[in-house]
């Protein structure tokens, strides 16, 4: 099930309220949001929904056995490693290993092939549950005792499906303690009602123009192909951001506040302020569970003593930043996607954040606007194609028609796109930036202008939302991009 | 509490929503899940569910939201409408992807199913005539010019719209908002065709005697991005106001055919005479969707039996040439699995060709060149009035409803338009025997010689019908 759809608008969603605000204990409340996010995950693969349950109960076990251990002042490292290997073993099983046969496979031909569903959001439930354990390990945060709760936690629906990737802690106390308040229920309902813009009319209009663009094939003009990408880079940005709006803008109308999952990414001054800007909580998450502790780890220091010993004091500064950024970078790649096209993106990112960390990153910080926008553009626009292109023939095909005009400057289908898209396109642009909030704030600077927006804003959500479940109840085009994760 | 207003406005819109619309989400609901048992089966089911949501909203609510999508994309000039459903060009519209796609579509197996049709009709000497609706889709017109030239080259009659009514652009043939032909080609169709096949009435050519009905029309193209968005077309409908009365026959009319006049029978679907611009009153005609009907012009005595096979494009081109034949059968082989070999009946075969879906037109699947019968017995059911006619299956081939293997009431002969089926989900294997039911009554149909038969709709009449009694007098005589 998807959020922008009839299935979840017309009938889950109202029930999911009626009956959540019907309830008065806190218990049979987090009861009934647990069963309707089993309900919303088996809505589209009802057997995977038994596989997260048990993976429910196998976190849910372990995180008991590393407090038990800690209690009697013991080293639960192993139990620790076992719950690593469970949670990445089953995201390995079901998202990485067709991919590693099929490549062994062109080596070593007798190594069969399978094909293996992947569970929608495995991505997401086996990474948060995998924080949890994690946490009650290093007593950053209490074992659950009610598997209930955890199971709410790991399994709650507004980010099951495409995040953000909730870390416990943040959450720990609101499963048992939030309030639920009338003020937060609005900003919800606000929240929700611009994702769900974001994503029904915005992302899948542009997804419309980058889908017919790189189906088109490799007579491309220049137009044509700039379309394309462009409409990708904020498809891709509207899709995911909207998603989150909308999971964050849900989890407000139940009482529970997640953290921010974008921040504008496209007005970035380099690829290490847009990672800051972009997915928020799966940076934070690689931060806090693969970045520090590697960077923390004996094996680094041992490793930094054998290449200071050979290379000497210098080269130690750049290999404890490079080693790092290099195995965090080369793990998100691989978390993005179970295909050479997410390695060599990782490996591509991960160069580059090397590098403005160690070598340009200075310089890069003293150079015009114009000129850090335009650095930080042409990294995007590769590492889009790099993903949306499905060969290395395909992709240099593509660069090439971005920078020539080997097909013509224009195309029928590329006049009809631009023709069609160059508001939404325009549009797009605009709102990718914080203009919103900025002409907001100069708004309510005045006491008029406060005055005007306090009747005005209700009316414009309003509209939106109107505006957006016409789309919805349409049946317009509505891809769902997420089933890689 | 200003600050709320917008929590109201999203719950009432959202309830709203959600409660007006019940009864199509608990059918949606229903419908989904009686048709699915294993897991696998719910996960498509629930794919398919938002379909059906979508599909069974209240009509109210979907023309309001076609007005909303039309003003939005309006608003953001788009000119690409859903994934290039339709791409709006100034003063026109092209329908469908086919204009930025590189798809191949096939042209079989309809110029195989032709060819079989050809040769059958031939057998009995019947004329065929297969008349070509270009597609308003400029690149499309290379697939049906292929089909047109190949037919050609299989000796079968053909002719062009383009022929029949020549005009300098496809927009006079069609509407802008839809892709069918509008009244005023179908009823220059109509007059060719009555020309051609020797039925000519001046009398009911002349649009004088007939009601002109003219409605604001946004067609299917025009309802995705709704009636702000595109110049609306008018839709024309004659109703004669000339006496008419039909023996209508479909599905439904298992042991009754309907009578009654034109409005009453072949327009008994009628949009109301003030619809607003989105009745769908291309679908006004012979039971839309019904896949098979007959109809029998109890004034109309020239003997002149057609058989049209169409798809909507034929639909009114079928209704008003009901108007001038003896009897006229339409056949929409997308509906119902009904396939199309000739009875022997027909003097006239007309196919009437239009879109790229008609190409996977089966006209002759489920036929069993030895498929025979044998009536073993007739009896009086005991417990009611109805006569059971068992029948053995003693040809190849099984028999059954998907089939379309019923039993045939004839009157002196001819066919009545009667059937009795086979139930549902029943299969009578080569070897067995099955009870027919039929209504004792439903042989009192005037006097002469009542019999049954097997037939497989559509395709053949197998051999050896029963007697069953002989009407004098109203009274049975044997």
């Amino acid at each position: 099930m998807v959020f922008s759809s009839s299935v979840f608008m017309l009938m889950f969603l109202p029930i999911c309220l009626v009956g959540y605000y019907l309830l008065k204990q806190r218990k049979y409340k987090n009861a009934f949001l647990l069963v309707m996010s089993l309900l919303f995950y088996a809505w589209g693969e009802p057997r995977f929904a038994i596989l997260m349950v048990i993976s429910i109960l196998v976190n849910y076990t372990l995180a008991i056995i590393i407090a038990f251990k800690h209690e009697k002042n013991e080293k639960p490292r192993e139990v620790l490693i076992v719950a690593i290997v469970w949670n990445i073993g089953l995201l390995f099983v079901f998202k990485y290993l067709s991919f590693v046969l099929e490549n062994l496979n062109k080596v070593i031909p007798n190594v069969p092939i399978i094909s293996i569903s992947l569970p929608i959001g495995i991505s997401f439930f086996t990474f948060q549950a995998l924080s949890y354990v994690i946490d009650v390990y290093r007593k950053k945060c209490k074992v659950q005792t009610s598997l209930l709760d955890l199971a709410l936690y790991i399994a709650f629906f507004p980010q099951l499906v495409a995040g953000p990737i909730v870390m416990y802690g943040t959450i720990e106390k609101q499963l048992r303690e939030r309030k639920e308040s009338l003020e937060m229920f609005s900003d919800g309902v606000k929240r929700f009602i611009i994702g769900l813009v974001k994503k029904s009319i915005l992302a899948n209009e542009f997804a419309v123009i980058s889908d017919r663009v790189f189906t088109k094939g490799t007579t491309l003009s220049l137009i044509t192909a700039w379309i394309g990408i462009i409409c990708y880079t904020f498809q891709i940005y509207y899709d995911f951001s909207g998603y989150s709006d909308m999971a964050i803008g849900l989890g407000k109308m139940f009482g529970f506040e997640f953290l921010e999952n974008f921040n504008y990414p496209y007005v970035s001054k380099s690829i290490r302020e847009y990672w800051r800007r972009w997915h928020i909580s799966l940076g934070a998450w690689f931060k806090e569970y693969v970045y520090y502790p590697v960077l923390t780890s004996k094996w680094l220091a041992n490793t930094n003593q054998v290449i200071k010993k050979r290379f000497g004091r210098n080269a130690v500064k750049k290999t404890s930043v490079i080693i790092p950024l290099l195995i965090t970078w080369m793990a998100t790649g691989i978390w993005h996607g179970a295909s050479w096209n997410y390695i060599i993106w990782g490996v591509y990112y991960s160069l580059i954040i090397i590098g403005e960390n160690v070598f340009w990153g200075k310089s890069l910080e003293k150079k015009p606007h114009i000129v850090q926008y335009f650095y930080v553009f042409t990294i995007l626009i590769l590492a889009r194609v790099m993903v949306k292109t499905n060969s290395l023939s395909e992709f240099i095909n593509y660069i090439s028609a971005l920078l020539s005009i080997r097909y013509g400057v224009a195309d029928p289908l590329g006049v009809i796109m631009w023709q069609s898209h160059f508001i939404l396109i325009l549009l797009g642009a605009v709102f990718s930036a914080p203009t919103v909030p900025f002409m907001r704030g100069k708004i309510m600077a005045s006491s008029f202008g406060k005055s005007i927006l306090e009747y005005l804003e209700p009316l414009v959500y309003f509209l939106m939302f109107i505006c957006a479940m016409s789309f919805i109840l349409n049946g317009s085009y509505n891809p769902f991009i997420y089933f890689n994760f | 509490m200003k600050k709320y207003l917008i929590t109201v406005f999203f719950i009432l819109a959202l309830y709203s929503l959600s409660i007006f619309n019940i009864k199509s989400l608990t059918i949606a609901f229903k419908t989904a899940y009686t048709e699915s048992n294993t897991l696998s089966e719910v996960k498509s089911v629930n794919q398919g569910m938002e379909t059906l949501i979508n599909d069974g909203l209240n009509v109210n609510l979907k023309h309001c939201i076609w007005d909303v999508y039309g003003i939005v994309c309006k608003a953001l000039n788009l000119k690409i409408i859903g994934d290039f459903d339709i791409v709006l060009k100034k003063g026109s519209y092209l329908v469908g992807k086919e204009s930025y796609t590189e798809e191949n579509l096939q042209t079989e197996p309809f110029i195989s199913e032709m060819e079989i049709l050809s040769s059958e009709t031939k057998k009995r000497g019947i004329d065929l005539l297969y008349i070509d609706i270009p597609v308003r889709n400029a690149w499309y017109d290379g697939c049906c010019t292929e089909v047109v030239n190949a037919l050609s080259d299989l000796g079968i009659e053909t002719i062009s719209l383009t022929n029949i009514i020549p005009k300098a652009s496809y927009n006079d043939y069609f509407y802008r908002t839809d892709g069918h032909i509008t009244t005023e080609s179908a009823w220059k169709i109509v007059e060719y065709l009555t020309k051609k096949y020797g039925i000519y009435d001046e009398y009911k050519m002349n649009l004088d005697n007939y009601e002109v009905v003219y409605n604001s029309f946004c067609g299917s193209s025009g309802r995705l991005i709704g009636k702000y968005n595109v110049k609306l077309d008018t839709f024309v409908r004659y109703i004669p106001k000339y006496e008419t009365w039909f023996s209508y026959g479909k599905r439904e009319y298992q042991y009754n055919s309907l009578e009654g006049g034109y409005t009453d029978t072949i327009m008994s679907k009628m949009s109301p005479y003030d619809g607003n611009c989105y009745c769908y009153y291309i679908t006004d005609y012979l039971d839309y969707g019904e896949g098979l009907v007959s109809c029998d012009n109890k004034l109309v005595d020239n003997d002149m039996n057609v058989l049209v096979i169409g798809t909507s494009q034929g639909f009114q081109v079928a209704a008003y040439l009901s108007l001038f034949c003896d009897k006229l059968t339409f056949l929409d082989p997308r509906y119902g699995g009904v396939t199309a070999l000739l009875t022997g009946d027909y003097d006239k075969v007309l196919v009437i060709n239009g879109g790229s879906h008609y190409m996977n037109a089966e006209f002759s699947r489920y036929t069993y060149p030895n498929g025979k019968a044998d009536i073993i017995s007739t009896h009086a059911d005991s417990t009611n009035s109805n006569l059971v006619v068992t029948v053995k299956n003693v040809g190849e081939g099984v028999w059954n409803e998907k089939n379309q293997v019923r039993l045939v009431l004839y009157k002196d002969g001819k066919d009545t338009g009667m059937r009795y089926f086979i139930k549902d989900g029943e299969n009578i294997e080569s070897g067995d025997n099955y009870d027919f039911v039929v209504p004792i009554m439903d042989f009192f149909r005037g006097d002469g010689t009542y019999s049954v038969g097997v037939i497989q709709e559509g395709v053949k009449y197998y051999d050896n019908p029963k007697e069953v009694m002989t009407l004098k007098n109203g009274e049975e005589s044997s």
